[in-house]
């Protein structure tokens, strides 16, 4: 499997405290991972490590398979772009300055893309108006499209709807998918929004005291919230060979629990298991979403 | 490194405060002109224009305090340090880069004003009178002390991540800097002999006496060297003391530049950004 980033038993400590410890990350080339955890998890200290704003106490990681330790890690990051909180943006310039500066930086010799990209995040009509000015969703986009201006392979953005209104968040939404599609960047987004990361995320990494609990693809959580119908019963081996007969998708959970998967009418699964003198004494049927999974992952804790 | 030379000047076309601090070295020059002309016009007698090129000296610590602090520490509080460094620029060059772009505005401020003082003083005041060779030294010597400012608020500037902070820091500098050098310039101004009066047959009769304030040699080297070593302390010597040994301040300068430079690069380069 070709990683753009992992990252080896990463840990940080600040005097005493480790806001993150034997932390273990792998994100695909090409995927949107969403990096989920709660408040003081350990997410932003990740991605201040990964840019290189911090250095790790312990461990390692690598970009595009080369190690933070290494010299060439600067030539990486080269191709690497990021958010982490607040958009990197002169606020007495406009948007036009903000890109011709980033230009200057990452030492392109024309600024020919910059029309492309104030386009691209639909920042075009804003001619000399100062970024100060903007809403919280232009000064994102404008964010964005300064790290887009040295064409990354990695783009990193922490929490980057926070405080947008619902037309920005579907602005920022629409954005990054375009990006991933298009561009083919890769994208590590860190988000307390469960519900938007569950739209866009190919792979997502649960974060708890500064561990990774858990990481799985969108393809396996969708299977795990594939609706169910819950069943309490009292004898499951019967009910579970009845399943197997009509080759019927089921999960043993307990000794009094079967939950049946898919999209099945309850009505009808009632009907045809009394018909075999199979009676369930309570049935429900449920609906699982993101926000249900990092609940019952992280052991509801406060999600803000 | 160009890159970020490159995109530093680039921003600062648009900065607002360094054309207004430029404006602001432009009124200070032409003002000390109207004043010495205004007098000279008052009073009669001759005006050396010399002594005018080196008034620059007591303007620009405050100038690159201030434009040290808020440029630098718009850095920090707009989160643009912290791209450069994503995008992979290496730390001591993102310090040394800024470090030369603050040097290149105080250069700039020195060189307007002594351009300003050229062009309006000589035709009011008439030619440089001063031996060539000491005007040039003591030209070298602004200028020298100038980068010292420089690589003073710069260190501050990127050490402290608060801009807040930054600016005030550096203003507390340049005050400390100008109270102790006037206090330390007063105490070497203090005659070696003092006047008492005493009475002999009746009469009050001047006698002189060692000053018991006059400060020992010992004491006079250290206060001089501590001068020498603050670059507001030489701002003053220039202009306030005609035997000072000039030649020596370059080199304390370039020490300024070396230590402050050093250990803000160490800093810097081991430091936690957010």
């Amino acid at each position: 499997m070709e990683y753009i980033l992992e990252t080896n038993n990463l840990e940080k400590k600040y005097k005493d405290f480790k806001a993150i410890s034997n932390l273990n990350i792998h994100i695909k080339k090409g995927a949107i991972y969403g990096l989920i955890g709660k408040n003081g998890a350990g997410k932003t200290t990740l991605i201040r490590l990964i840019c290189g704003l911090q250095k790790p106490t312990n461990g390692t990681y690598s970009i595009c398979g080369v190690k933070n330790t290494d010299k060439k890690i600067l030539k990486v990051r080269e191709r690497m772009g990021a958010i982490i909180e607040t958009p990197s943006i002169y606020a007495n310039m406009s948007a036009r300055d903000n890109l011709l500066e980033q230009f200057k930086l990452v030492g392109l010799p024309s600024n020919d893309g910059i029309d492309e990209l104030l386009e691209l995040v639909a920042l075009e009509n804003t001619r000399n108006k100062k970024a100060k000015n903007f809403s919280l969703g232009m000064k994102q986009r404008l964010g964005i499209a300064i790290a887009l201006s040295n064409n990354p392979d990695l783009l990193i953005l922490d929490e980057p709807i926070n405080g947008l209104d619902p037309e920005g968040i579907i602005e920022i939404r629409e954005l990054i998918l375009k990006l991933n599609k298009k561009k083919k960047i890769t994208i590590l987004i860190s988000s307390h929004y469960l519900d938007e990361l569950s739209k866009i995320a190919t792979d997502y990494g649960f974060v708890d005291n500064g561990q990774i609990v858990k990481e799985i693809s969108s393809e396996e959580l969708n299977k795990k919230m594939e609706h169910k119908i819950e069943l309490k019963v009292k004898d499951v081996k019967e009910f579970s060979k009845y399943f197997e007969k009509n080759n019927i998708n089921y999960e043993v959970f307990d000794n009094n629990t079967i939950n049946v998967y898919g999209k099945i009418n309850l009505s009808k699964l009632i009907n045809d298991l009394s018909k075999n003198d199979l009676v369930a004494d309570e049935v429900h049927e449920k609906e699982e979403t993101l926000e249900n999974y990092y609940m019952n992952l992280i052991g509801g804790g406060k999600n803000d | 490194m160009i890159k970020l030379l490159n995109a530093g000047f680039t921003r600062l076309k648009k900065d607002k405060l360094f054309w207004g601090l430029t404006v602001a070295v432009i009124g200070f020059a032409l003002i000390m002109l109207y004043n010495a002309y205004s007098d000279m016009l008052e009073y009669g007698g001759n005006v050396s224009v010399d002594g005018y090129f080196f008034n620059v000296g007591m303007l620009i610590g405050f100038a690159i305090a201030i434009f040290a602090s808020v440029y630098l520490g718009n850095e920090y509080s707009n989160g643009t340090l912290r791209n450069k460094i994503v995008m992979g620029h290496n730390r001591i060059k993102i310090y040394l880069s800024n470090l030369i772009i603050v040097s290149v505005i105080s250069v700039f401020w020195v060189l307007l004003f002594d351009f300003i003082t050229a062009c309006i003083g000589i035709p009011l005041f008439g030619n440089i009178q001063m031996d060539i060779g000491k005007f040039l030294l003591l030209f070298v010597v602004v200028l020298s002390f100038s980068i010292a400012f420089a690589s003073i608020f710069t260190f501050i500037a990127m050490v402290c991540s608060n801009k807040t902070a930054t600016s005030i820091i550096c203003l507390v500098t340049v005050f400390a800097m100008m109270f102790g050098s006037t206090m330390l310039f007063n105490i070497l101004s203090t005659p070696p002999t003092t006047v008492e009066y005493s009475m002999v047959d009746g009469q009050f009769v001047p006698q002189e006496v060692p000053n018991p304030r006059y400060p020992t040699d010992q004491e006079r080297k250290i206060y001089q060297t501590i001068l020498n070593i603050m670059p507001q302390g030489q701002a003053f010597s220039i202009v306030g003391y005609e035997d000072w040994d000039y030649k020596v301040l370059p080199f304390y300068s370039i020490g300024v530049i070396i230590i402050f430079t050093g250990v803000g690069l160490i800093i810097f380069k081991r430091k936690d950004l957010k």
